[in-house]
């Protein structure tokens, strides 16, 4: 499901990069972005995919090429099931497997009929178009998802004079412009990480629904994953600036989640969504204390608030600042201040800690959602500019060598939390793809292997279930994730190491 | 009888008349402190004798001059008299040696500063960059000796505690100054003293540990919690690395307990008494011990009891009960709900996989929000169940139901927000504290004679086999073991007495392997003590350090397989014809 509303983005993408040549227009207008393009669109008349599916438009039945998006995204059933396709395609199917059926059963216990997945409009909202039909829903997440509702541009959007629109122009018609990277990973953030009136709370997980976990560089190399659009080919600039703006957008939408959560008088509070997964979700240990490190400032016996993406806030900041140069980068007192309310629950000597003030909480997600919405409406607009630096490969390789060391502190991981070094293992990846690769940095390649091999959940025995969380996450493992995030920080060992 | 069963049986024993000893004693000191002098000064119209100074702690060094005394060796003066008028046959007069050689109490404040202790100790400085454990109230309300009673309200500081060696005779007994002369120096009187009513010395703060109510909710205050007397490991402290307090069976606890103490059965002064039919009445009424061998009175046979059964029983209940009271205090600490400590610790921790066998099972309210540890009623529904099953069912039947309907009344407390619904959380902890009083009654009045015995039995191989039971979590699965077994262990020793059959010995032993059964015993660590048992006690070793204990006794808990767990119990079933 994750994967679907990046691939629909990525179709949205291919569609426009075919008939556009990589040049900006001639002309910019004056109008400026003032609003996320991806990101808190009003409903519109959702057409069918099927509508856009013309042989001479983008149904051209030829998998992977251009003018064939729609082709690509959907699977080819005469073919079978494992026919190579979007996932975000399947997105409504999915809602009839036995998870979604049990997962209603339980989040409604005492209803002989529960409202089954399919038309309940939470699910609908990110497994269908939002406002779809019940007939066009049944598509899954379509190109209206990612693209935009098509009523105002849909006549016109082949016309000649749609490519010389502006973005801002294009935004205007409800069209999202996928190429813009803050415009795509906003838009694909609005489902993957959620959104004020879409949130996968923890009822929903303990019935069934996976966590959501969105990197967008994870999702976008994956290589299963069938890609209906070509990016540009500058995978350096490229890569590093789909880092660097996953990682504010995805934090962006985090936030947006608690603000509604925090507005939200009826619902559990704090939500267990916002807190890292593992920190709890592990077996009781034998008095190893777990899940400290050296960051004193993480409270004990509580886990720490949307780890996931506020672990690389900081290094995140530094590498926008390198990247994007000509725009400031992003703010995070107030994140420092989101953080230590949501997390600091205990005060020194006090028997029973208390919540967080959802008043409080409120306040501060005001100024943090205007701190990133600032940085990110300028990158946006770099973006639409194209205005961005070249960024040459030995930057992006230091850059990776202090993601790396900002996981350690003294020399010791700075926290044990998963997630944490989950999040500064993916972008020291990004960093070192964007770099080059093996081919620039050799010596890399060893110690990246083996903290995924460590980072990566237990394989069980076959019949037996799969693991879902981190499983034995103790000291073996943690030293050695210490010992390698330390040879990437020196960034001169490149014998292969032993460990 | 085999000596071994004799051994454990014996070991069974003393852990009861610690755990009722203990249990006394916090009950004694609940009781004098808050409404404290005043409270005392009404009660002294009523008994003259009472006394009127508050309990105050004697210290182990008085308890030494005559409970440390080697069987065989030559007694004191002092001592020899009491020997010489048989109180050995009522008390062993080791009771120092054993303790203080084998006891793991013994070793309580030393925790505070072994490799444990100090790990710990660092982490909580995370926090609280001052803290310090061998000096802070929180740790030291368990780990070492109060000066007094600990009572609601009252602002501990280190000075409200004798740290020098760790968890002493006066914790459980009660703080002795005012019982101390009573019991000891009435040298002429002392077997008056002895029969006084138990009422009647709980007025001088000697804990009536022989009661299994009152000794499961002294144990209850350490091994469950007790926020009134400063007593509560918070999740702060288990993260920090305080190991998990297991489920507590008080029972399974003295199985494995090496003994200061002996069992009725084993103790003849209290054989005597409960046989003769002119004294049976003050081994129930000061004791609360009945006779194991029929008796006839008045030309009616009174069947014999089995001790464990009763023990069971209503420490399970009282357990329970001291349970939904620490939850009924925590949020009374913070406007702001429940410590995570008050919840079910397996609702959160454990491995996440796919396909879920949680969600296949399904979930007791919503999904998604932790609950109170299931293992708390689990046992007593079945005590109480089994209970109402006798002729004292009559007016009773609806406790069971009730009990239920407040399961989930609490269910929906612990639900409504992330801490729990704190004022709706006391309220229904209230209500429950009330069904306890009444079903503790119920069960008192029961005779829990071998067919009852029998039939409990039954029911808890039943429960271990059953699909409805939520057994979520290793915690009630070793509970229903634990329970299991000592029916089992007793059912073997009192009369009549009867080997027991392979295919049982060999089921028990599965169940070694998959929950922990032996709480005390490593097999590994076979340290003979300098202190021989004279009652043929076998877990006499030295303990073993907690952080060689912990390791192994956990890996076992986080591999526990219920299905596996489930076939053993299935098979017991098949089996259960063999217990008579």
């Amino acid at each position: 499901m994750r994967t679907a509303v990046c691939l629909m983005l990525g179709i949205v993408v291919a569609g426009w990069a075919v008939g556009s040549p990589d040049l900006p227009p001639a002309t910019l207008p004056a109008l400026q972005p003032n609003k996320l393009y991806g990101v808190g669109l009003p409903h519109g008349d959702v057409t069918p995919a099927t509508s856009c599916a013309a042989a001479s438009c983008h149904g051209g039945g030829q998998t992977g090429r251009p003018g064939s998006e729609l082709t690509t995204w959907a699977p080819d059933l005469s073919v079978g099931p494992n026919d190579p396709h979007d996932p975000h395609s399947r997105a409504y199917r999915v809602l009839f497997n036995q998870v979604s059926v049990r997962m209603a059963r339980l989040l409604e216990p005492d209803k002989e009929k529960p409202c089954p997945p399919h038309l309940n409009q939470l699910c609908l909202k990110c497994h269908s178009v939002d406002g779809a039909n019940p007939q066009v829903a049944a598509e899954g997440v379509g190109c209206a998802a990612c693209h935009g509702t098509s009523e105002e541009w849909l006549t016109i959007h082949y016309q000649p004079s749609w490519k010389s629109k502006s973005n801002p122009e294009k935004a205007k018609s409800k069209f999202i412009p996928t190429k813009n990277l803050v415009a795509r990973v906003s838009n694909c953030a609005t489902c993957h990480v959620g959104g004020k009136d879409r949130d996968v709370n923890h009822d929903l997980i303990a019935a069934g629904h996976p966590r959501l976990a969105f990197e967008y560089t994870r999702f976008h190399y994956q290589p299963t994953y069938q890609k209906h659009w070509k990016d540009p080919d500058d995978t350096a600039t490229y890569e590093s600036r789909a880092w660097v703006i996953g990682q504010v957008a995805s934090l962006r939408a985090a936030v947006e989640v608690l603000q509604a959560r925090a507005k939200n008088s009826n619902a559990p509070w704090p939500e267990f969504a916002g807190y890292s997964c593992y920190a709890c979700h592990q077996t009781v240990g034998n008095g190893e204390p777990r899940g400290s490190g050296t960051d004193t400032s993480k409270p004990l016996g509580w886990p720490g608030w949307e780890v996931w993406y506020t672990a690389t806030a900081v290094p995140a900041a530094l590498v926008a600042q390198k990247i994007f140069r000509d725009v400031p980068p992003p703010q995070l007192d107030h994140l420092k201040d989101l953080r230590y309310l949501m997390e600091r629950r205990t005060e020194p000597g006090q028997a029973v800690p208390k919540a967080p003030s959802q008043t409080d909480v409120l306040n501060v997600t005001e100024h943090v959602l205007s701190d990133l919405d600032r940085w990110l409406l300028d990158v946006q607009q770099a973006e639409d500019k194209r205005s961005t630096s070249p960024v040459s490969s030995e930057l992006l390789g230091q850059l990776g060598r202090d993601l790396a060391g900002s996981a350690l502190h003294d020399g010791k991981l700075r926290n044990h939390d998963w997630d944490f070094l989950a999040a500064h293992y993916l972008g020291t990846v990004a960093m070192y793809h964007a770099g080059g690769g093996t081919a620039k940095y050799p010596g890399w390649q060893d110690p990246l292997q083996k903290l995924g091999c460590d980072l990566h959940f237990p394989r069980s025995c076959e019949g037996e279930p799969r693991f879902n969380s981190p499983g034995a996450f103790g000291t073996t493992k943690l030293n050695k994730i210490q010992y390698n995030f330390g040879r990437l920080k020196s960034g001169f060992d490149t014998s292969g190491g032993s460990q | 009888m085999t000596t071994d069963q004799t051994r454990r049986l014996s070991r069974l024993v003393g852990l009861f008349a610690v755990a009722g000893g203990t249990v006394f004693g916090l009950a004694m000191g609940g009781a004098v402190p808050s409404a404290a002098v005043a409270a005392q000064e009404k009660e002294k119209e009523k008994d003259p004798d009472k006394p009127s100074t508050l309990p105050t702690l004697m210290g182990i060094g008085q308890c030494v001059l005559c409970h440390s005394t080697q069987k065989g060796a030559t007694y004191p003066p002092g001592v020899a008299l009491f020997v010489k008028a048989g109180s050995t046959k009522f008390i062993r007069l080791d009771e120092n040696l054993i303790w203080s050689e084998n006891d793991l109490h013994s070793r309580s404040f030393q925790n505070l500063t072994g490799p444990l202790g100090k790990a710990m100790e660092r982490e909580m400085k995370r926090a609280e960059p001052g803290f310090k454990a061998t000096e802070d109230v929180r740790c030291l309300a368990c780990h070492a000796t109060a000066t007094g009673p600990l009572v609601k309200g009252q602002q501990l500081t280190v000075k409200h505690f004798d740290s020098s060696q760790g968890v002493t005779c006066e914790m459980c007994h009660g703080h002795a100054s005012n019982w101390y002369n009573p019991h000891s120096k009435l040298l002429a009187n002392r077997i008056d003293w002895r029969e006084w009513p138990p009422g009647k010395k709980t007025n001088y703060n000697l804990i009536d540990l022989r009661d299994p109510k009152v000794r499961a909710a002294k144990c209850a205050e350490c091994h469950i919690g007790n926020l009134d007397q400063g007593k509560f490991v918070t999740h702060d402290m288990f993260a920090a690395g305080h190991p998990p307090l297991p489920p507590l069976d008080v029972i399974a606890y003295f199985r494995d307990q090496p003994r200061h103490w002996g069992f009725p059965r084993e103790m003849p002064y209290l054989v005597d008494l409960a046989k003769s039919p002119k004294t049976a009445k003050t081994a129930w009424d000061v004791f609360h011990y009945r006779s194991e061998e029929d008796v006839t009175v008045d030309g009616k046979t009174i069947r014999g009891e089995v001790y464990a059964a009763r023990q069971l029983a209503i420490s399970t209940l009282a357990t329970f009960r001291s349970s939904i009271q620490l939850i009924g205090q925590v949020p009374g600490a913070s406007d702001g709900g429940l410590d995570f400590a008050a919840f079910d610790c397996y609702a959160c921790h454990h491995d996440l996989v796919f396909p879920s066998p949680r969600q296949k099972r399904g979930y007791v309210g919503k999904p998604g929000r932790p609950s109170f540890r299931p293992w708390l009623s689990g046992m007593t529904r079945l005590m109480v169940r089994h209970g109402i099953g006798t002729d004292r069912a009559d007016a009773k039947d609806g406790l069971v139901t009730r009990l239920s309907a407040l399961e989930r009344e609490l269910a929906v407390a612990f639900d409504q927000k992330t801490f729990g619904e704190p004022e709706a959380i006391r309220k229904v902890c209230a209500k429950i504290d009330v069904w306890c009083q009444e079903a503790l009654e119920v069960l008192e009045g029961i005779h829990y004679d071998r067919d009852q015995a029998l039939r409990l039995l039954k029911d808890v191989i039943a429960a271990g086999r059953d699909e409805k039971e939520l057994i979520a979590d290793p915690e009630s699965a070793q509970l229903i073991a634990w329970a299991f077994l000592t029916l089992r262990e007793e059912l073997r020793v009192s009369p009549p007495k009867q080997d027991e059959p392979a295919v049982i010995t060999g089921l028990c032993g599965r169940l070694d392997t998959l929950v922990v059964t032996r709480l005390r015993a490593d097999p590994k660590a076979k340290k003979k003590a300098n202190v021989p048992d004279p009652l043929g006690g076998e877990n006499n070793e030295t303990p073993v350090p907690i952080e060689d204990r912990l390791g192994e006794r956990l890996k076992l808990f986080n591999r526990f397989d219920v299905t596996k767990f489930r076939q053993t119990f299935d098979e017991l079933n098949t089996q259960s014809g063999l217990f008579k």
